[in-house]
């Protein structure tokens, strides 16, 4: 069945949406509007946004649309999943950290302190310690695209390519797995009804956030796929994997996904 | 005796009537459905079950390079865009076409 295709352009990169069936166009455009509007609530790079206005508040607990309630939602969901690893309350490593010395690769940890693990959300507000930011980056790309499945459930089939977080559904497709050194693909996977994510240190410098030192990563992965059924599970899985380092990282991999190691070794779990 | 059906005129008054009804409740039902999310609504957005048409209509807000941008959606026989653009240069927007690849790429962001 013919798909028809939408791209939208949010969250400082490309959205790439697709539908079949007689309901896909407008569906589509549906999609695209509430793209728009989870960017303007959850972006970090405009203090007027709801995200960034919770952050600056000083109240514990602050009044919020469901988008910022979904993601305040999901950072107790990601630690927990992550052991710690992915902690959306870390500030995150804006510039790249091409210059950073090399030391030894070494696991990440988790910040003892578990912020992450104070911040609830109910049915109309977020609650957590005041001064305790919460950071879109990477939750939010799982967080839409599971949204936007979640609105396109009643086409035959769908797609959702948001910033290299994958979520599927209807058809059998095949996953391509991007290389981390190239424009090739590394490996190609089927996906039916699920979701992929990639995470990674080789396109934009060592950017991921050791939550135990607060400086970035340097485990000896240089990219982790994970596959799973939602993609912020994905999401959350292909960081914590990076971050977990060789040893442990297919532990944090139990759909199956791609490794690659600083030494170039290839593994698929 | 009165002839049962109405005249020619009259029916299609009821037919331009009936699409400009459905026109106006699918795109009432999509703009209530996007704007549910950033009103603290408890749910998600709803699905288009009432769409009778190939064609649709969003309204949008600024982005991050304070772009505003409306998009109106391919129809089943072609496809067509409209997309702003923002001050940095950068395209914002949407583009509209179909398609038949059943690959999809995950990597890094």
């Amino acid at each position: 069945m013919r798909e028809h295709r939408r791209t939208v352009e949010v969250f400082g990169g490309r959205v790439a949406l697709r539908a079949a069936g007689r309901q896909a166009p407008l569906a589509l455009a549906v999609a695209e509007a509430l793209l728009r509007r989870m960017h303007a609530a959850l972006t970090r790079f405009d203090p007027e946004s709801e995200l960034c206005r919770l952050n600056a508040d000083p109240r514990p607990t602050v009044p919020a649309s469901v988008l910022v309630r979904k993601l305040a939602a999901a950072v107790p969901y990601a630690g927990e999943l992550s052991g710690g690893l992915v902690d959306a309350t870390v500030d995150p490593f804006l510039e790249p950290a091409h210059d950073l010395p090399e030391d030894d690769p070494h696991p990440a940890s988790p910040d003892p302190r578990r912020r992450w693990a104070s911040v609830f959300s109910d049915t109309a507000t977020v609650t957590r310690p005041p001064g305790v930011a919460l950071d879109s980056g990477g939750l939010a790309k799982g967080l839409a695209a599971d949204l936007i499945a979640d609105h396109l459930r009643e086409v035959p089939s769908f797609a959702i390519e948001c910033l290299g977080d994958v979520r599927a559904g209807g058809a059998h497709r095949t996953l391509r797995v991007a290389s981390p050194w190239d424009d090739g693909a590394l490996a190609e996977l089927a996906l039916d009804d699920g979701a992929a994510a990639t995470s990674g240190v080789t396109r934009r410098g060592r950017h991921i956030v050791d939550p135990g030192t607060g400086l970035p990563a340097h485990t000896g992965v240089v990219q982790a796929t994970a596959l799973a059924p939602t993609a912020l599970e994905a999401e959350v899985r292909a960081k914590a994997a990076l971050l977990a380092g060789p040893g442990d990282a297919p532990g944090h991999l139990p759909h199956g996904g791609v490794l690659v190691l600083a030494s170039g070794e290839i593994i698929c779990l | 005796m009165q002839d049962p059906k109405p005249p020619i005129s009259s029916r299609l008054r009821t037919v331009r009537r009936r699409v400009a009804a459905g026109a106006v409740a699918t795109f009432a039902a999509a703009w209530l459905a996007v704007a549910a999310l950033g009103k603290g609504g408890s749910s998600t957005a709803a699905t288009t079950s009432t769409t009778s048409s190939g064609s649709g209509a969003t309204q949008s807000q600024s982005d991050d390079y304070g772009t505003s941008s409306g998009s109106t959606s391919e129809s089943d026989s072609g496809s067509s865009s409209s997309s702003g653009s923002d001050s940095s240069g950068a395209s914002s927007g949407s583009q509209g076409s179909q398609s038949q690849s059943d690959h999809v790429t995950t990597a890094q962001s």
